[in-house]
Order: C-alpha cells, then sequence, then structure tokens
C-alpha cells in the first residue's frame, strides 16, 4: 500500500500531462505525415518543371549547337539564371567531354562535369538534376544540356511550414491540457481533494459533510459519503449514549475497574471508582496500587508472580492462570480497611495477552456482616451448649441463678425507688451484686448478661472515683437494670428451649425414684389424696421421655428416605410413673413406623398434592384417667383390607378384629419386602405387651391417603 | 469441595488453634491443629504449608523448625514452614531462622487468610 504520507503527484497534472503528451505526438505525428506528402507532391511538381525547362532548353539551343555558336550558348545559359533555384546549367555539343557553355550560380555546383549520354532525372539531396539531349531536325543527337535546381528554398518553406504545425500542435495540446486540467479539478479532482479532507476530517470524529452538484458518479461518491458519515455519526451518537449509560452503569456498580499491562503499568481507568482508588497515589503500577507500602509483602509478591506468569503465559495458560490469582483484597482507604473481591478478565491479542481488566467489587459491609453472623452464631451455640449442660446437670443450679439474680434485682430497684440518683450508699451494694452476677454469668456462659453487669459495674466504679457532686440518675441505673433483666429473661428462653420438659424445668426438683417408691409402700392405702400427690412427685414431664426419640428421628428419616418435621406438644404433661418407663420405648416405635409406613416419599406426597415433607405429631395432654398420648402422621394411611389380605395369606386368624389388634398381629405392612425401619411385623404387639403392663393401650384410627393415628389412653380396668 | 491445600498449623493456644481452623476450613483448606511439639510429624505428611506460633511457652519457633525441617527431610515433597508473628522486628529475620516466608499480624484472622492465599498461590505457580 502506498505511503500517503508521502506527497503524491496530482491525479488532474497525471491527466492533463498525458493529454497533453498524447495531443502534441498526434499533432507532430500528423504534420509529418502530412507535410511529407506535401514534400513529395512538391518536388515531383518541381521535377516536371525542371524537366519542361531543361526540354525547352535543349530545344532552343539545338540551332546554336549546330552551328557551333559558342557565344549564343554562352548568353543562353545565363539566362537560365532567371529561373529560380537554378543552381548549374550547362550545355554540351556533340560529344565534347566539356561543356560548350556552363552557368554555376552555387558554388557547390558541379565542376565539369562528364556530358550526358541519355535524358536523365535525379533528385539528390534537394537538388533536381535534369538531362535532356539536343537534337538537329533529322532526330540526331548533336548535343546535350543539363539543368540542376535546388529545392532549398523550399526546404526552408517546407520546415518553416513543418515547425509551425509543431508549435500549433503543442500549442493546441496545452490549450487543450489547460482546459482538461479546469475541467478535472473543478467536476473531479476538487471534489474528490473535498471528499479526501472530509473523510480525515469525519476519521479525527469531526462533522463532516460534502457539497454535492449534479448527478453524476462524483456527484453519487459525495452522497454516497454524506449518508455514510451520517449512519456513523448515529452510530457514534448510540455508542456514545451507551458508554455514557455503560459508564453510569458501572459508577453505579460500585466496583474499581481499570486495565493494567504486562509491565503493571494502569493503561486506562474504567468507572469513577477507580480514579477514586487510584486517588493520589503516585505510582501507576498495579502492585503498588493494589498492595502499597505498609500492606501485606507476600501478598504484593505472589501478585506479581502471578502477573508475570499470566502474560507469559498468554491464552493457552490463561484459564489455568486464572486460578492462582487473588480473589481478595484488604486495602486501607478513610483510615479502614476495605475489603474487595477481584475478577480479573483478559485482552488477547491473538495468542499474546495484551491487557488485564481488573474488577475489584467493594464487599466491605458483606464481610463485616458475615463476620457479625459468626460471631452471633458462635455466641449463641456457646450460650446452647451452656444450656445443655445445665439441662444435662437437672438446671436447678441455673435455675437458682436466675432467682437470686432477679431477687437481688428487685431488691436494688426498691432501693433506688423514690430517689432522684443513686444513693452513695447504695452504690457499693450495687457494685458487689453486679461484680458478683458478671462472675456467675461466666459461669453460664451468659456473655449478654455478664456485659450488661461489667456496663453497671464500670459506672459505678466512674462514681466512685469520681469527684463529688457527681451523680447517677436513677433513671439511667433503671433503664441499666431492665436491659440487665431482658438478657436473664432471653438466657432463660434459651434455656427452656433446649429443656426437653419445656417450661416445667424451672419449676422442677430432683428426687431420687427409690425414695419415692420407699414412701409410697410406707403410706397406708387409707390416704388416696397423698398418694395422689406421691405419684406426681414421681411423674415424669412428657418433653424428657420423648426427647431422644425427637433427636434420632431426622437419622431415621434420612434413612428411609422421607421428609417428615416431628411436632411436640404437651412437653410439661405428667405421665405417671408406670407409663414412663415403657414410654420411651413405645414412642421410638410408634415414630419409626410412622416414617417407615406413614409418611410417604417425596415424589409421592407431592404427586398426591401433598406438601413434600410430612408432619408426625406427638401429642401428649392430661385425660380424665392418667393421659392420653397420640401418634399421628399425614400419611398415606393404613390399607386396612390389603393388610388383611396379607395376614390370611400368612395364615393369621384376623376375621373380625379391629384395626388396632390387626395391627399388632400382622404389622403394618403390606409390603413382601422388610426393612429395618419397618420391622417384620413384631413390634406392634410388643408395644401392645408394653402399654398393657403399665394399664394403657393403644387404639389405631387410620383413613387411606389421610393419615394415620394411634393413641394410647388408659385402661378401662386400670381407671380408679 | 477439594482442598486447597493442607495447612499444619502448631500454636499452644487451642483457642487461636480453634478460631483460625473455623477461618480457614470455610475457605476449603484442610487444616490440622496441634499444641504439641512432640510428635508433630506424622501431621506433616502431606502437608503443604505449616504455620508455626513463634512464642511457644518455654519453646522457640526457631528451634521447633530445626526439629521439624529434620522430621521432614525424606519427604519428597516437603511442607513448607512459615512463621507466624506480631512482631515485625522477628518478621524482618524469618530466613535467618530457617522460615521459608512470614506470616504478620497475628491474631487478625481475615489478614492470615489473605497471607496464607497469596503463599499457597506461589507455591502452585512455583511448581
Amino acid at each position: 500500500m502506498a505511503n500517503p504520507s508521502k506527497r503524491a503527484f496530482p491525479l488532474a497534472a497525471k491527466l492533463v500531462l498525458g493529454m497533453a503528451l498524447v495531443i502534441a505526438a498526434a499533432g507532430l505525428i500528423a504534420s509529418s505525415v502530412i507535410s511529407g506528402r506535401e514534400w513529395a507532391r512538391l518536388v515531383d511538381a518541381k521535377v516536371h518543371t525542371v524537366e519542361q525547362i531543361a526540354a525547352l532548353f535543349a530545344e532552343f539551343e539545338a540551332a546554336a549547337v549546330f552551328f557551333g555558336d559558342a557565344d549564343t550558348l554562352a548568353a543562353d545559359v545565363q539566362r537560365l539564371r532567371e529561373t529560380d533555384g537554378v543552381a548549374y546549367g550547362a550545355v554540351w555539343m556533340g560529344d565534347a567531354p566539356t561543356p560548350a557553355a556552363e552557368l554555376r550560380v552555387t558554388p557547390d555546383a558541379p565542376h565539369a562535369p562528364a556530358p550526358p549520354t541519355e535524358p536523365s532525372v535525379t533528385v539528390q539531396d534537394d537538388l533536381i538534376s535534369v538531362t535532356r539531349m539536343v537534337r538537329n531536325p533529322d532526330g540526331a543527337v548533336i548535343g546535350s544540356v543539363r539543368v540542376d535546381v535546388t529545392l532549398a528554398a523550399e526546404r526552408a518553406a517546407h520546415q518553416a511550414a513543418q515547425d509551425a504545425i509543431a508549435f500549433f500542435a503543442t500549442a493546441l495540446g496545452l490549450c487543450v491540457a489547460l482546459l482538461l486540467w479546469a475541467m478535472l479539478g473543478r467536476l473531479v479532482t476538487g471534489p474528490l481533494q473535498t471528499l479526501a479532507g472530509a473523510s480525515a476530517e469525519l476519521a479525527e470524529g469531526k462533522l463532516a459533510r460534502v457539497p454535492v452538484r449534479g448527478r453524476d458518479e462524483v456527484a453519487r461518491l459525495g452522497l454516497a459519503f454524506n449518508e455514510m458519515a451520517a449512519a456513523i455519526r448515529e452510530r457514534e451518537t448510540r455508542i456514545a449514549e451507551t458508554s455514557t449509560r455503560l459508564q453510569t452503569l458501572l459508577d453505579h456498580m460500585g466496583q474499581v475497574i481499570l486495565l493494567f499491562g504486562p509491565d503493571g503499568s494502569v493503561e486506562g481507568t474504567r468507572s469513577r471508582q477507580a480514579d477514586a482508588f487510584i486517588g493520589d497515589t503516585p505510582s501507576s503500577d498495579i502492585g503498588p496500587l493494589l498492595y502499597p507500602e505498609g500492606s501485606l509483602a507476600i501478598e504484593r509478591e505472589a501478585f506479581d508472580m502471578w502477573r508475570e506468569a499470566a502474560f507469559r503465559g498468554g491464552a493457552s495458560a490463561w484459564e489455568e492462570l486464572l486460578e492462582l490469582a487473588p480473589e481478595e483484597l484488604g486495602h486501607m482507604s478513610g483510615g479502614r480497611e476495605h475489603s474487595y473481591s477481584l475478577l480479573f478478565r483478559p485482552v488477547f491479542e491473538g495468542e499474546r495477552l495484551q491487557q488485564v481488566l481488573l474488577i475489584a467489587t467493594d464487599i466491605t459491609a458483606q464481610r463485616e456482616l458475615e463476620r457479625s453472623v459468626r460471631e452471633n452464631e458462635r455466641v449463641h451455640q456457646n450460650a446452647v451448649a451452656a444450656m445443655r449442660r445445665l439441662v444435662a446437670g437437672g438446671g436447678q443450679v441455673f435455675v437458682r441463678f436466675l432467682e437470686q439474680t432477679r431477687t437481688r434485682l428487685s431488691r436494688i430497684e426498691q432501693g433506688l425507688s423514690g430517689a432522684e440518683v443513686v444513693p452513695r450508699e447504695m452504690v457499693g451494694d450495687i457494685f458487689r451484686a453486679m461484680h458478683t452476677l458478671r462472675a456467675e454469668a461466666r459461669c453460664f456462659d451468659l456473655e449478654a448478661v455478664g456485659r450488661h453487669a461489667q456496663t453497671i459495674e464500670t459506672r459505678l466504679n466512674d462514681l466512685r472515683s469520681a469527684k463529688a457532686g457527681v451523680v447517677i440518675p436513677v433513671s439511667e441505673m433503671v433503664e441499666r437494670i431492665a436491659e440487665l433483666r431482658a438478657s436473664l429473661a432471653n438466657a432463660e428462653q434459651l434455656f427452656v428451649e433446649q429443656s426437653p420438659v419445656g417450661a416445667a424445668i424451672l419449676d422442677q426438683i430432683t428426687v431420687r425414684r427409690g425414695d419415692l417408691q420407699t414412701v409410697m409402700t410406707l403410706i397406708p392405702s387409707a390416704a388416696p389424696a397423698l398418694r395422689e400427690h406421691l405419684e406426681r412427685l414421681a411423674a415424669r414431664p412428657f418433653g424428657e421421655l420423648v426427647f431422644l426419640v425427637q433427636e434420632a428421628a431426622p437419622r431415621w428419616c434420612e434413612r428411609a428416605g422421607v421428609k417428615a418435621q416431628i411436632v411436640i406438644e404437651g412437653r410439661e404433661c405428667a405421665v405417671p410413673a408406670s407409663l414412663s418407663d415403657v414410654l420411651s420405648g413405645v414412642l421410638s416405635h410408634l415414630v419409626r413406623n410412622a416414617i417407615a409406613h406413614g409418611v410417604e416419599p417425596p415424589a409421592k406426597r407431592l404427586a398426591a398434592g401433598k406438601a413434600e415433607q410430612g408432619v408426625i405429631r406427638v401429642r401428649c395432654e392430661p385425660a380424665t384417667h392418667g393421659v392420653r398420648i397420640t401418634v399421628d402422621d399425614d400419611g398415606g394411611g393404613v390399607d386396612e383390607e390389603a393388610l388383611r389380605r396379607s395376614a390370611e395369606a400368612r395364615g393369621l386368624a384376623v376375621e373380625g378384629t379391629d384395626l388396632a389388634t390387626l395391627v399388632a398381629v400382622a404389622g403394618l405392612s403390606s409390603r413382601a419386602d422388610v426393612d429395618e425401619l419397618s420391622g417384620q411385623g413384631v413390634g406392634l404387639d410388643a408395644v401392645a405387651a408394653d402399654l398393657s403392663g403399665a394399664g394403657y393401650r393403644l387404639l389405631v384410627t387410620s383413613e387411606l391417603g389421610r393419615g394415620t393415628q394411634f393413641s394410647i389412653i388408659q385402661s378401662e380396668r386400670s381407671a380408679p | 469441595m477439594s482442598s486447597k491445600g493442607t495447612i499444619v498449623i502448631i500454636d499452644d493456644s487451642e483457642i487461636v488453634l480453634e478460631q483460625i481452623r473455623a477461618e480457614l476450613e470455610p475457605l476449603g483448606y484442610t487444616i490440622k491443629t496441634t499444641t504439641q511439639t512432640v510428635g508433630t510429624a506424622r501431621l506433616l505428611v502431606g502437608a503443604d504449608l505449616v504455620i508455626l506460633d513463634m512464642h511457644m511457652p518455654g519453646l522457640h519457633g526457631g528451634q521447633v523448625l530445626g526439629n521439624l525441617r529434620a522430621a521432614v527431610e525424606s519427604m519428597a515433597t516437603p511442607p513448607l514452614f512459615y512463621m507466624y508473628t506480631s512482631d515485625p522486628a522477628e518478621e524482618a529475620r524469618y530466613r535467618e531462622y530457617g522460615f521459608d516466608g512470614a506470616f504478620t499480624q497475628k491474631g487478625n484472622l481475615g489478614s492470615l487468610a489473605r497471607q496464607l492465599g497469596a503463599a499457597m498461590r506461589m507455591l502452585k505457580l512455583k511448581r
């Protein structure tokens, strides 16, 4: 491709010069051909004239030759001088070797030429030489003549004419060329130059438009250019608008976006945040920018190593190396550390990695939230663990702590009532109470309670060490005690939630069962009221008996491939001692049965229009006699007919039996396969037997497709 | 999730070890911790990097490092040993003690996670 920076020979000049040369050459060739022809015609005419002169001269001189009159011949030869162009004339008598008379007009005329022997015409070097024989009246040759006529004058005239033609041809060529130049300039090269200028302006991003005249090809080119320029302008406007929108979007996204090259230099920013991120940093190198002085040297070292490897590796190694790029950055800004997540995007040129686009998103708030959540979770877990330890130990120490603390707080509140400011004489008592409370709270991992107690302690300490006149308003102290009470209530709530017996744990004492049995045997049967109270003392909270079942149920569900929620109701309900001995095993069996045979697998439940997760509700409530316990599920229910057929096929006599007896005898499964959970049909009869021994019995109701309910109620014969 | 690497942390405080574990395990590292310096060699098998507390009661990190280096001498790819300290003067002398690198700002778990990430990336880049 030609180098446009070199000065080009203008197109018009090329055309004009070419045209001028062609015209001039054509003129010259034409004039040459024409003049050549004219010259030949001229020579022919001249030859003819010279022949006539020579003939007349020979005829005229015949008498003088015949008579040998040399004087007449000499005089007549001189008369040839009157004829234009005669260069030489001569007359020979007989065959004399020298002319009898001769005329020499030009110096180069021949000297003593040989006498002609026959008539001849020669044309040589612009000289026509004609000889003729002189004859007597009888026709006999008696002498000869020669006339030479030069064409020098004709040649000069001819040359002048030729020069004139050449001149006019050149002049015509020049005129045509100039005219052509002017026309080309106006019609072609001028518009093309304007177009070139407009294109250059367009390339520089300026608005460019060319004037269009006429409808010829150049005009059409101009129109096409204007349309193209308009399209480019429109596109550029759209691009600029898109770019502005994108920039606004990028600015609002709050991301630092910048480009860096192979040597680590920052080659451009793409967001407002990037400019802010760079700020007044003196270095334009990405390494020091991300990891300035004072940050972790190892991170910068790792980043520089990665950058070098990435640019060296090119496109083929990018994906692999991207995994080794830093994912997060800690960056000090405004006196606090910000966390950024880092994304790197490559800009390739062929195989070569040309630039890397860095997108850094400020995730400080997210990280702080995560840390806060983790910390809260840790505190909560500590509290839960502490509560479980307390529960496992009976929890009564903690209950006593709660009671004592509340008593202490009430005492303080009473002491403060009616006062405006905390009385100086109470400061020591309150301080000691808070100090004790803080230590006790630490024993129970009650961080919030300890923190509130310490706040009051610190405040009182300020008061103790302050000068006279400094006071603490009672309202402030009351408010702080209220906060302390609230955190105590939270701890109590957590304690109750973790207790298998719920709120009952707050009202429970530890009694040895053996002691109770001994007392009951010592009480005479005539004291039923006292016996009833003793039996209530021996009773166990339902929550305590169902606790293990609730803990194990998720594992059973997982193993059975079902999803079920276990809902426990009536945790505080007191279960008589006789039933409590067997109830854990019974409930375990019933809940396992509900999971294995009741609740359907999720896909089956969804197909039946039920929630994916089933519900197994275990409930205990006081009854007229003892308690009533139910285990019901929202599963598929018992297919009684299928169960009867299955039992009969196994040779069992089940005709006329109720459903409870049927499931106790035949088991719940009508399936041929037997797994770990479903058992082999020998579980429920054992359950019935256990319950019977405790004075209770099992009832079963079921609705196909809706669920099954097992009820444990006191047997009629054991009811008083 | 595949492990980002196996890290052994040696510190005399159980609480510090648990905090570090809680910070690093969610990031994908396999963490092994110990408060002992005796019998630690078995933990080092398959480890990529060992973080060693510089100040354990009655022990100096540099001395402990010597013993650990001897224990991993026969390994095909022995782990890297990094000092963990909050003392900049001590950090500057990590090579003198024989460590491969130093993690600073002890106690700042976010910082430790970033430093460990950088060290593991460098280790993989070198490999």
